[in-house]
């Protein structure tokens, strides 16, 4: 009888082999959020010319949140798709932002350069903010649908299927 | 004519790997080649062809220290890792800090050991020999097969790089410098234990007749393995700045798990030299512990599992050992099923009570651990298969791994009182009992001392404290049993004992630095103070009975760097400590180096951090007792080396051979 | 004789251990210590596998300091893990928890140890005594055969 308990060295054998293939293929890296599902949290700050703001709901409208910052390279490669996003989808849903552990002056010289999609941009420099949302890294986006409810949240730059799957998303 | 030398040194070089290659290939084929064409002088020259190799891969290595040493940028790889202004010890070492020469001086150690393994096997067991050389030319193929299709040290980068990009800071450094080496003597050392058992299956060898041969293998692999994990811990302690060793990170447990299986394969042979017990068992063991060793290669290299040891990665590279691997895995494993019994005849348990079934407890615990170690640190990738993402971190590799560690200490203080077969547990009791007691003193005392200590602090004590006590009456009886019957005084008596009976004193020794170790952590780990802190010049902070006095900070330039020093008195000593930021302006990475003042008593360790608000962020602490970590480290690798020292007694060893004994090598 | 020695011993040792009982204990910023007491639980989502306590990029930073505010706002250390936990999920802790997809991880190394003990108990018991074999008698043929050589052996004349 004790014999045959060696046989268990195959099938560990096998799942110890797959297990490590699959994990050649597999990213390390992303999380999935605990977020989604729940309520988009209410905060009050201020946008980068000192205007009180709210995250959360913007104009009774689905709203996007997106997570960027004037250091981040990734955040560059994202935001034609944004202005191009805010363009397309403009009347249907808002479009705000959260600036992230930014200086002001570097923040609106990088929007003044490059387009500004966003209706304001919360100024969150001590990354408090972020910090309510589980943000981990930069870029990051949230879409939020008409209930206020959390539906997506992508954490990596932005591609045009993206944004319009998370528009699809909160219209749902 | 220099200068042709210089460029087509290299070359030479690789041409020598290629030829290694290719003459490995036919030491793996030469018995297989030998029955074919019915020539058993085929099957010897195997012997002849890993002489070849290792003179062939001393070619190659040698080409590319050389490469290094005089900054041969038109080697690609030279010039991803070294840069002029690099010190020469560093130049040499650069030689493992990439992917490229590292696998290559895995494969070169790998040779030397095969080598080294020939001229034991000629003398002792010439009619397997080719077997063993053929095993282990198979696994040299997949080393160099790697090396020379996918991760070639001897590329070249034409036109030549003009300025190198300077070897990576955290490995300028001699912790660093030896750590890998040292690690590679130790997972190679056990592919001879490997070569043996696959000989054994393949040859149908009752382990009986080898399982003392490969005891020294096994240990000095298992010292390697100590020496290289100790000097990366080490490393780690001073120089990535938080204050600890060892973060159960995949990396590192990359390189345990084969330490913990090797310690349970050194105590399985003892037991199968005494009792005709656990042949099957050990072969299990040699096949395992190797097969860690390359499970831990492809850990480290594919960038399966993330880690702080960020390693570069090549998925090209993963794929292929990963192939490698399963290979060998299923061909030992599979020839294990099938062949595994090479023995004929087992022993019973006389009893329950016995050393060897201490030493099987021992054996359950260490390949409980390994296996406990290996699952955690898989299991967040198999989850990650499903979809979800855990972290599997060093609270719940405390909670598991301790009270098995806790457990292997007290066998260690047990089993010396322990004879073998059968003990009188009233003898056994009246051993024991003395150490028992003063145990659970030392252990309300530190209760008592510190309410606050976590539970595995005053067991642990306790735990150490006996086996101490255990260990320190093992001596004197032996002792005054010698005295008396070789008629000497105590302090000759144990001498002699220890000079002349080397095997189980060195063990003795090992066992009391592991405790030594053990001491070091309980300290450090659990009585540890820190607090991080914003400084101003002339700031006081008060830690674990030390005061620090912040004195500003000195900027200057060394060597291939720029330092930011901070001035750190300790007040009530002359001692000023001297944290740095250092920035090395070729490969642009800051690196800090801990400023630490140590006592045997404490370690206070300091790291500067940025400047906020004109104040400098400061990270101290006080490690109590954490050089008798390292010092643990210096008296395991002692008690080896004395262990080592047996003389071996030749014509015992050809007896072994004939199958006349067991085996006392 | 020999009891009163080791008696005398003990009491001596334990004399002195007791000593100890009178030093005096390690005091320290009691609010830095569990600052950094719940950051060693929490994972720094953004470092390859580091605990919240030891890394020093800016997200560890920013959740020490989060962690301070809620210490002193009163708030228990439940609290503050699980608001860590509402939103990066089971990843920042850094020992999975003890339900839901973390159990089986904390189940298994007892499993392993019983399962391993049991194996090991079970396998040394059953060895087999080492048998001593009896000779079998020499069968009809083999003996016709001796006696054959014998008589060639005889014959020839040759010395045995």
């Amino acid at each position: 009888m004790t014999r045959h308990i060696w046989w268990i060295i195959l099938p560990a054998l096998v799942l110890l082999v797959g297990l490590l293939a699959y994990g050649l293929t597999s990213n390390p890296k992303h999380i999935p959020s605990p977020l989604i599902g729940k309520a988009f949290p209410t905060l009050h700050g201020k946008d980068l010319n000192g205007n009180p703001v709210t995250l959360g709901l913007v104009d009774n409208k689905p709203t996007i949140v997106n997570v960027w910052a004037s250091w981040c390279a990734a955040c560059r490669s994202e935001h034609n798709v944004l202005l191009r996003g805010a363009r397309r989808y403009g009347d249907s849903i808002s479009l705000v932002a959260i600036n992230y552990k930014d200086e002001l002056p570097n923040a609106r010289r990088w929007l003044s350069r490059l387009g500004d999609p966003y209706q304001w941009s919360f100024h969150d420099l001590s990354g408090r903010a972020g910090l309510e949302l589980g943000v981990y890294g930069v870029p990051e986006t949230f879409f939020i649908n008409k209930q206020g409810i959390i539906v997506e949240k992508i954490s990596a730059p932005l591609t045009d299927k993206m944004f319009a799957d998370g528009v699809a998303l909160m219209y749902k | 004519m220099q200068g042709f030398w210089d460029n087509y040194l290299i070359e030479l070089g690789h041409l020598a790997t290629f030829m290694a290659f290719v003459v490995t290939v036919f030491q793996a084929a030469a018995p297989w080649l030998a029955t074919r064409l019915q020539a058993p002088a085929v099957a010897r020259s195997g012997v002849m062809a890993s002489y070849i190799v290792l003179i062939l891969m001393t070619i190659g290595g040698a080409t590319l220290i050389h490469a290094f040493v005089i900054s041969d940028f038109s080697v690609k790889y030279v010039a991803s890792h070294s840069n002029i202004d690099l010190p020469l010890l560093y130049k040499v070492t650069a030689l493992w800090g990439g992917h490229e020469g590292s696998l290559f001086l895995w494969a070169w150690i790998l040779a030397a050991f095969t080598t080294l393994l020939a001229v034991q096997g000629k003398r002792l067991f010439p009619l397997r020999l080719s077997v063993m050389m053929s095993v282990q030319a198979c696994l040299l193929l997949g080393f160099l097969g790697l090396i020379l299709f996918l991760s070639n040290p001897f590329e070249r980068l034409l036109p030549a790089a003009i300025a190198g990009q300077d070897l990576n800071p955290l490995l300028q450094d001699p912790g660093m410098a030896f750590h890998p080496p040292m690690l590679y003597f130790g997972y190679v050392g056990f592919s001879i234990p490997f070569a043996f058992a696959m000989t054994a299956m393949l040859t149908r060898w009752e382990t009986t007749l080898w399982i003392g041969l490969i005891r020294r293998w096994t240990l000095f692999a298992w010292a390697m393995l100590t020496i290289g994990i100790m000097l990366g811990g080490w490393w780690a302690y001073y120089e990535l700045g938080w204050g600890g060793y060892w973060a159960w990170d995949p990396v590192e447990n990359a390189s345990f798990m084969p330490w913990l299986l090797g310690t349970a394969l050194v105590h399985s042979i003892t037991v199968q030299e005494n009792r005709r017990m656990l042949q099957t068992w050990n072969l299990f063991l040699a096949i395992s512990t190797f097969s860690l060793s390359l499970l831990g290669t492809f850990l480290v290299r594919s960038g399966v599992l993330s880690s702080v040891h960020a390693f570069a990665v090549d998925p090209g590279r993963g794929v292929y050992i990963l192939l490698f691997m399963v290979t060998v895995l299923v061909i030992a494993f599979g020839l294990f099923l099938a062949k595994g019994r090479v023995d004929s005849e087992r022993e019973a348990i006389t009893s329950f009570a016995s050393r060897e079934m201490l030493f099987v407890f021992n054996n359950v615990l260490f390949s409980v651990l390994c296996l406990s170690v290996l699952v955690a640190t898989l299991y967040p990738l198999a989850l990650d298969a499903v979809g979800e993402k855990i972290t599997i971190g060093v609270p719940y590799f405390n909670s598991v791994m301790i009270p098995l560690f806790f457990l292997v200490i007290l066998l260690m203080g047990i089993a010396p009182a322990t004879p073998w077969r059968k003990v009188n547990l009233e003898r056994l009791w009246a051993r024991l009992w003395l150490p028992t007691v003063l145990a659970v003193v030392a252990a309300i005392a530190i209760f008592s001392w510190d309410s606050q200590a976590h539970w595995f602090a005053v067991v642990g004590t306790g735990l150490v404290t006996f086996v101490l006590l255990a260990m320190l009456i093992d001596f004197v009886r032996n002792a005054r049993r010698r005295a008396k019957q070789q008629n000497e005084n105590m302090m000759t008596a144990w001498l002699q004992l220890v000079r002349r009976n080397r095997r189980y004193y060195g063990g003795m020794f090992v066992h009391f630095g592991i405790l030594i170790i053990a001491i070091g952590m309980i300290g450090s780990g659990l009585f540890r103070s820190e607090q991080v802190v914003l400084m101003a010049k002339g700031d006081v902070i008060e830690l674990g009975g030390e005061k620090l006095r912040f004195d500003g900070v000195k900027q200057f330039k060394k060597d291939n760097y720029f330092s930011l020093q901070g001035q750190f008195a300790l007040l009530g000593t002359d001692i000023v400590i001297q944290p740095e930021r250092r920035k090395y302006p070729v490969q642009e990475a800051p690196t800090t180096e801990s400023g630490i003042d140590s006592t045997w008593a404490r370690d206070v360790y300091v790291v500067i951090g940025e400047v906020v608000n004109g104040r400098y962020s400061v990270h101290a602490y006080v490690n109590p007792l954490v050089q008798w970590i390292w010092a643990g480290g210096f008296i395991i690798t002692f008690g080896i080396g004395w262990s080592l020292s047996q003389r071996l007694r030749n014509k015992r060893a050809s007896a072994v051979v004939a199958g006349k004994q067991g085996s006392v090598a | 004789m020999k009891r009163s020695i080791k008696t005398i011993l003990t009491s001596v040792l334990l004399l002195s251990i007791s000593s100890l009982v009178f030093s005096d204990a390690v005091i320290e910023d009691p609010l830095e210590r569990k600052v950094l007491d719940i950051a060693s639980k929490l994972r720094c989502t953004v470092c390859q596998n580091q605990p919240v306590a030891e890394s020093n990029s800016g997200l560890a930073k920013d959740m020490r300091a989060v962690i301070k505010e809620k210490l002193q706002q009163g708030k228990k250390e439940k609290e503050i893990i699980q608001f860590f936990v509402d939103r990066y999920g089971d990843y920042v802790l850094l020992a999975p928890p003890k339900k839901g997809s973390g159990l089986p991880i904390w189940l298994l190394p007892p499993i392993f140890l019983l399962g391993a003990l049991l194996f090991a108990i079970v396998v040394m018991k059953s060895g087999r005594e080492k048998k001593i074999t009896t000779l079998e008698p020499l069968s009809e043929k083999d003996q016709e055969r001796i006696r054959y050589a014998r008589k060639a052996m005889d014959e020839s004349g040759e010395d045995k």
